[in-house]
């Protein structure tokens, strides 16, 4: 193979290279990544040069073919061995040109999809950042409604925490007026026990009393017996005197004394009588005295008892009255620390709510950066979306028509130039198959097959010098069977067919199962060779 | 005592406080007599007589044996204050700004408070 020959086949290459590279520099200019857009554009310049070096050589070989066509169409034919060359000239450069024509293609495909699926991407993208976006001003929304309810919650705990500690005071302050009249009524309460142990005491001394009242009465009772009895004896005695003086009157003279004497007797008979009624008298009023004495100490006695007995229940209550105040005292300091306890949540609380506003009012911040940058992000992804459909419609343009038979990666046979011709061939079929479908009006059927036959001919040669070069085995067979091939092909031509759809149709059934079965069948034989003549191995295994 | 079981109760209670006043007469000084052996003991006062005699029947109910205790603390907490007394020359009367005798007595006359009214009925 000749220099110009691979750099003819280097185009293909160069032109998928620049495309390439031209591709990674567009890529970094919409990521926004300099480095890669200069990379890329760097490597297409190169590419372009390497490129327009390679087609001028193509354009002088074909400018040379021109000529040398020319020169013959003149009738000289001097040029004819250099006209020989330029026909495979020529046809290494249609093969060239196929293989470019192919990696456009795939290129100009893949870009396509590319385009669909940065499309569909970004399409997915938009639709998935509008529903963060939704999410997150669903947040923002929630985040600011929150912050507003902690601010509502923060004012109303410092309400409540302001309330708390005044009603903490008044506990505090009525604890220690509970404690004070729990103090109280502790003294009272022994105050009026003392007062119950005291009445108890003046009623049992007025029961001694009333029972001394009462000897007393009867000592006067028995005093008037012993008065009424002098008075008596005070009477008898009178009696006695009178009887005296009687008798000594009738004694004369000489009972003078003794009349004297009777007469001092009645005296004194009557002073006994009046001191013994007299005493009578004063014991009377005396027992009278007692007596009044002992009804009034009944009476005071009833009294004293009847407040015993009240007093008796003033004692029971003021020990209730104690018992309950000191109750009261334990329940208003359970109470009051129950207020401290609730003072001091409180504290803690407001403390904590604080820390949650600020967190909440962050998270305010935070949504709406996040909704911030979501709307950028769908803004980028809509961007991104013209960008793909733009690219999608320029390449949509720029496609070729689908493969009749497209080229795969199991019909090489591992042999550069017989894979590049075996592609020329199936591109041939291509145009078989457009015509079949309409799509080629200005071409015409036997001219298309006339270029088949011309370039399988062309191919068959190539391939049976290679198999002889490399002493390939069954080469007269495989002679045989290119020669049945092209004697078919021409068999068709000339049964007068009149390339209807139906007959290309069968053509190109008769064609695709040919190329098939040859490529991937006989052609694999020298193949084989080849591969080991590569590895260093015999020509024969 | 009487039969009437609240009477019962507001003897009870009475007995314990004439004992109160018959403590504090001690520690004035007053010639009262309340040894630490009699003061501490809650066997001795008219009141702990009364529950070991069985309550005149009341002894059965709940409350019971937590007047039983109760009144059992106020005697170690009497007997305890009378050698403090000794100790530190005291009366009982700087003792009753939230001493522990104030608080046993009252924690005694609120159990006694409803148990009295839990057998009259006003509970």
């Amino acid at each position: 193979m000749n220099r110009g020959f691979r750099l003819r086949r280097a185009f293909p290459s160069l032109v998928a290279l620049f495309v390439a590279t031209t591709g990674l520099a567009t890529l970094g200019a919409m990521l926004g990544q300099v480095a890669l857009a200069w990379a890329g554009l760097a490597g297409s310049l190169l590419v372009a040069i390497a490129s327009l070096v390679v087609g001028n050589r193509i354009v002088r070989t074909l400018e040379t073919a021109q000529a040398t066509l020319a020169h013959q169409r003149d009738g000289d034919l001097r040029d004819r061995p250099a006209g020989d060359g330029l026909v495979r000239e020529l046809r290494s450069i249609l093969v060239s040109t196929v293989a470019v024509g192919d990696a456009l293609s795939a290129l100009v495909s893949e870009t396509r999809d590319g385009g669909r699926s940065v499309s569909h991407r970004s399409r997915a993208m938009a639709t998935l950042f509008e529903s963060i976006r939704s999410e997150a001003e669903r947040n923002r929304i929630s985040s600011s409604n929150l912050a507003a309810a902690i601010e509502e919650l923060t004012a109303s705990l410092r309400h409540i925490a302001v309330n708390a500690e005044r009603i903490r005071g008044a506990a505090v302050d009525t604890a220690a007026g509970a404690r004070r009249l729990n103090e109280t009524s502790f003294r009272n309460s022994l105050v009026v026990a003392r007062q119950y142990t005291n009445l108890q005491g003046t009623t049992t001394r007025m029961r001694e009393a009333k029972e001394s009242t009462d000897s007393l009465e009867k000592a006067g009772s028995g005093i008037t017996g012993l008065a009424g009895e002098i008075q008596g004896i005070a009477r008898r005695t009178r009696l006695l005197a009178l009887n005296a003086a009687i008798e000594a009157q009738r004694s004369g003279e000489a009972g003078r004394g003794f009349a004297v004497v009777a007469g001092e007797v009645k005296a004194l008979a009557e002073q006994s009588s009046e001191l013994a009624g007299r005493i009578q008298g004063q014991v009377g009023a005396i027992s009278a005295g007692t007596t009044e004495l002992v009804g009034r100490m009944t009476l005071l006695q009833d009294g004293l008892e009847r407040s015993i007995a009240e007093i008796f229940r003033s004692v029971v209550s003021s020990e209730h009255v104690n018992a309950l105040s000191t109750d009261g005292v334990q329940r208003l300091e359970s109470t009051q620390a129950g207020f401290e306890e609730i003072a001091r949540t409180l504290e803690e609380s407001y403390t904590a709510l604080g820390e949650v506003s600020t967190n909440a009012h962050e998270l305010d911040q935070r949504a709406r950066a996040l909704e911030s940058t979501v709307v950028e992000g769908t803004r980028e992804s809509t961007l991104l979306d013209r960008v793909a459909e733009s690219l999608e419609s320029s390449t949509r343009g720029m496609l070729l028509a689908p493969a009749f038979f497209p080229w795969t990666d199991d019909l090489s046979v591992g042999v550069a130039e017989m894979d590049d011709q075996h592609r020329v061939l199936l591109r041939l079929l291509d145009r078989v198959a457009r015509l079949r479908d309409g799509g080629d009006p200005g071409s015409s059927p036997d001219r298309i097959v006339a270029q088949l036959a011309d370039y399988a001919r062309y191919h068959f040669a190539a391939e049976e010098e290679l198999m002889a070069r490399l002493q390939a085995p069954d080469l007269a067979e495989h002679r045989r069977v290119h020669a049945t091939f092209v004697e078919r092909l021409g068999t068709f031509r000339r049964s007068g067919i009149s390339w209807s759809k139906e007959d290309i149709g069968r053509l190109l059934e008769f064609l695709e199962n040919w190329l098939s079965g040859h490529i991937r069948g006989t052609d694999r034989k020298y193949a084989e060779v080849h591969a080991r003549l590569r590895a260093g191995e015999g020509a024969r295994p | 005592m009487s039969a009437d079981p609240v009477q019962q109760i507001d003897q009870a209670t009475v007995a314990h406080a004439l004992w109160k006043v018959r403590l504090l007469d001690a520690s004035t000084g007053d010639g009262s007599v309340l040894d630490r052996s009699t003061a501490g003991d809650c066997h001795a006062c008219n009141f702990g007589k009364w529950l070991d005699s069985g309550a005149d029947g009341l002894s059965g109910t709940t409350e019971f044996p937590e007047v039983f205790s109760l009144h059992e603390a106020f005697h170690g907490a009497v007997g305890t204050f009378i050698d403090r007394m000794r100790r530190e020359r005291i009366d009982l009367d700087t003792d009753l700004g939230g001493g522990s005798i104030r608080d046993r007595s009252s924690q005694l006359a609120l159990r006694l408070l409803r148990w009295r009214d839990r057998l009259a009925g006003t509970e």
